[in-house]
């Protein structure tokens, strides 16, 4: 037995020793270094002990009882000694330990015996359930991907998938390069996909070649998986519909390998794997010569296409890998967030990409807003790096264009396109981007601008939201105001020089609301990015309410920071606000409001 | 041609083999259908069951004239043995090496072989051949002197017929636990019984705790028996086995020592 590490965990083991010897009325059979060693590094064992158990069978089985080195705060692990061969019954790994834990539960490290215990009483529910054998095919259908990934040959990380997973079967593309074999629907998808990701040069269209996914009725048991390419063309027969065509059209297509993605249904959702058959060689022959026995007995361009689907549908070994999802409803909310599908849809464009609009942009690019128009004349200075998502690298670059591609870098299956203008050109030239828009989020800061934007929307008929934003001095309170038809324009709340008639803070000096740089008319407003998350998140928030239809009149949504923030930058909560917020003195609190209607000048325009 | 398999055994650079199971018992594996292309390949138990003395026997016959009762003998004994493989433990016998059986035997589904039960049955087997060996020399004729050695290994085994078929073809059952079955008998004398390494290892625990000091002597069927069956095998200083119920209870109650997240599918 390998050497305590530590006197809490010898106590532990000791308790855990003397439980067992109580249950069984002896000492239990400590287990010899082979023993231990059998099972799997990760869990590092460093003792264990092997108790007989009665499951009514004509002989006992023996439960390994296991324990890590970092007992009691680790989990024991525990080990099924006599069990059929590995991936014949679920929840079993190859080293006979029992899957018995999600990921994600948690131990009371306080509490070893009870740990073991309950664990222990959990192994044997796990057996029993084994034995009575209705829950093996369920389990391995259920949770199929972890069993493929158990079993899988190829695994190089290179495989991704941008694939909708769902019904029929259909051709694919498949891009195939040295740093990635990527799965898309059409070619158009794919090197789009390619050329956000990794630039314009990225793509050749030598690399692109055409796959297939087979959806299938359920998901394959381990006995199931393709070994061979004969298995992938019986799999293909089963699916059947198109699919069998489909596949004889690939192989007629020649190509050196092919991939085929088999989707199916699990307990929780869609899953993809893929088997990808190898052009027939014969390894006899030398390297770079025919392809035979592809060929053998027929010129290249005179094989049968009947031939050749026997030739290459053989008995030639597959490899079976599962692709890294990379499609939208994956990235944003791993196939169970129900806003993703309208999100996708959906056409934001943000004017302003400062450092209220660039994290409002990246906050809807990562929430799956399918595509981001993004308006900024200004460049990034360095001053501007302390408090916007934009660093070193994109400083004396637009800020729309520099965001634009960080976010189709990071986001490649979304589209981003960058407008390095100023709002009221925009306006005047690019109306057409703004009319497609599903929603307008202001940014700017700038009254100039947003009179603009509110007398242009209203002329517009107010036909989508517009979400203003803006923070007040030191970032002690943030802004979201979103116009919809119904209600007042954003002028209805703002007077004539763009002021707001509702202030949360209030500043006894008018020093330090904005500093100055020693430039002249330098000015500039003091915060920094902690505080200002808050009200980037704000803004999001109604934006993201805004896309998915929850705003039905105009509206405003304040944040207000905690009252010690405020007092000590010398500031205090404004009258207004502690008339119409007498509950919320102490501030740290996100509240909603009307938003006025006055039938302004813009209004009745 | 008839068939696309045809086809590709035509014209692939490689001997195409698709092994199968056999699903136990494996008595009725008929050699005859097993061309090398369609061999079946599965877990199994390989018994070695050597008469031990048998030279020195002949030797003595052939000394005193006793030829006949020599042949009549050797053919009673490898026909009693072959019976009792065959239709007392459903085993499929693969052919006799001179005064040597080899034998396979089995336990399982279609899908699985069960090792423990396997080795219990050919522990059985082994007591078996025994005892009917032992029957033999009582009935027969000058076998006082000789005795049977028996090793018996568990492991994955391909069995299958080479040349053509009828009565020219070669049985072949060859592994590495055939290997293994076949080296330990040659070690014995003719009193002992000896399980290899890989059996010992997924063997129940009484079997192994039986073989696991070495051959075992005079291990006939009604000890054999004793040994495999249920209620018999508990020793004084082994821990008894406590039930699944009780733990499972015990856990239950132990609850509130493990936060489970998830949809607790797993037990």
């Amino acid at each position: 037995m390998p050497e305590p590490t530590s006197p809490r965990w010898r106590a532990a083991v000791e308790q855990v020793r003397g439980r067992l010897r109580d249950i069984l009325d002896v000492e239990p059979t400590p287990l010899d270094a082979r023993a231990l060693a059998a099972y799997h590094h990760r869990f590092r064992i460093a003792s264990g002990w092997r108790i007989l158990v009665d499951f009514g069978e004509r002989e006992p089985r023996q439960i390994d009882v296991l324990i890590p080195d970092g007992f009691p705060s680790s989990r024991p692990q525990f080990g099924l000694v006599e069990r059929p061969p590995f991936l014949t019954w679920p929840h079993i790994e190859r080293d006979g330990s029992l899957c018995l834990l999600a990921n994600m539960s948690e131990i009371d490290p306080d509490d070893p015996v009870g740990v073991v215990e309950r664990l222990l009483g959990k192994s044997c529910a796990l057996v029993e359930d084994l034995l009575d054998g209705a829950m093996i095919e369920r389990d391995f259908r259920d949770e199929f991907l972890t069993y493929w990934r158990y079993d899988r040959n190829a695994a190089d990380g290179r495989l991704t998938s941008i694939l909708a997973l769902g019904q029929p079967s259909r051709r694919i593309s498949v891009w195939q390069a040295p740093n990635i074999r990527l799965l898309g629907e059409t070619e158009v998808q794919v090197t789009d996909w390619l050329r956000n990701r990794y630039g314009p040069d990225a793509v050749r269209r030598s690399c692109l070649e055409r796959g297939l996914l087979l959806w299938l009725d359920r998901p394959l048991l381990p006995a199931e998986y393709p070994r061979t390419a004969r298995d992938v063309l019986w799999l293909a027969g089963k699916c059947g519909g198109d699919a069998p065509a489909l596949f004889a059209d690939l192989v007629s297509e020649r190509q050196d390998n092919l991939i085929v993605a088999l989707v199916a249904e699990g307990r929780f959702g869609p899953g993809i794997v893929s088997a990808a058959i190898p052009t027939p060689r014969d390894p006899r022959r030398s390297r770079g010569r025919s392809a035979a026995p592809l060929f053998d007995g027929f010129r290249s361009s005179h094989l049968p296409d009947v031939v050749l689907a026997r030739r290459y549908l053989g008995t030639n070994k597959v490899l079976r890998d599962e692709p890294m999802r990379a499609d939208a409803a994956w990235i944003h909310g791993r196939g169970h967030d129900p806003r993703t599908v309208r999100l996708m849809s959906s056409t934001v464009t943000i004017l302003g990409c400062g450092s209220v609009g660039a994290p409002v942009a990246v906050a809807l690019a990562q929430a799956g807003v399918g595509r981001l128009n993004l308006v900024d004349h200004d460049e990034l200075s360095w001053a501007n790096v302390g408090r916007h998502p934009l660093g070193a690298a994109s400083v004396r670059s637009n800020k729309a264009e520099a965001l634009a591609a960080k976010l189709r870098s990071d986001y490649p299956h979304s589209r981003f396109e960058a407008f390095p203008v100023m709002a009221q050109a925009m306006l005047a030239h690019h109306s057409s981007a703004l009319d497609e828009s599903h929603l307008l989020v202001s940014a700017m800061g700038d009254w100039r601008g947003e009179s603009r934007l509110n007398d242009w929307h209203c002329a517009r008929g107010r036909s989508m939201p517009v979400v203003y934003g803006w923070t007040e001095a030191h970032a002690a309170a943030g802004h979201a105001v979103a116009i919809v038809g119904d209600g007042g324009c954003l002028r209805c709340g703002l007077g004539r020089t763009g002021v707001p008639d509702f202030e949360v803070s209030t500043w006894p000096t008018a020093a330090g609301t904005t500093l100055e740089e020693p430039a002249c008319g330098a000015h500039y407003q003091p915060y920094g990015p902690v505080e200002l998350g808050f009200i980037t998140s704000l803004v999001s928030q109604v934006a993201l309410d805004g896309l998915l239809g929850k705003l039905t009149r105009s509206s405003h949504r304040i944040y207000a920071a905690r009252r010690p923030f405020v007092v000590e930058l010398g500031g205090r909560w404004s009258d207004d606000w502690v008339h119409e917020y007498p509950t919320q003195f102490e501030g740290g609190v996100v509240v909603d409001r009307l938003w006025p209607s006055k039938h302004c000048a813009s209004c009745c325009t | 041609m008839k068939s696309d398999l045809d086809l590709d055994t035509l014209t692939s650079p490689e001997a195409t083999f698709n092994f199968h199971r056999h699903e136990p018992p494996l008595r009725s594996i008929d050699f005859a259908e097993l061309m090398p292309s369609r061999s079946i390949r599965m877990a199994l138990g390989s018994v070695f069951a050597d008469l031990s003395g048998f030279t020195a026997y002949v030797d003595a016959c052939i000394l005193t004239g006793r030829i006949a009762e020599m042949t009549a003998n050797l053919h009673v004994i490898r026909g009693e043995l072959a019976a009792c493989a065959r239709d007392d433990f459903a085993a499929r016998k693969v052919r006799f090496i001179g005064d040597c059986l080899h034998a396979l035997i089995a336990v399982g589904t279609r899908t699985a072989t069960e090792p423990a039960a396997t080795v219990d049955a050919a522990v059985m087997l082994t007591g078996g051949l025994r005892s009917s060996f032992e029957l033999c020399r009582g009935m027969l004729p000058g076998l006082g002197m000789m005795g049977i050695a028996i090793g018996a290994e568990y492991g994955e085994t391909p069995i299958s017929r080479i040349g053509i078929r009828g009565e020219r073809s070669v049985r072949c059952a060859s592994s590495k636990a055939v290997s293994s079955s076949e080296a330990l008998q040659s070690d014995l004398t003719g009193r002992q019984t000896a399980l290899g390494l890989v059996a010992l290892a997924n063997a129940s625990a009484a079997v192994r705790t039986h073989f696991g000091r070495g051959p075992v002597e005079d291990l006939d069927h009604t000890q054999a028996e004793r040994l495999v069956s249920p209620g018999r095998n508990a020793s004084p200083a082994r821990p008894a086995a406590v039930s699944s119920g009780l733990l499972i209870s015990q856990g239950a109650a132990a609850s509130g020592a493990v936060r489970e997240r998830g949809s607790g599918r797993h037990a």
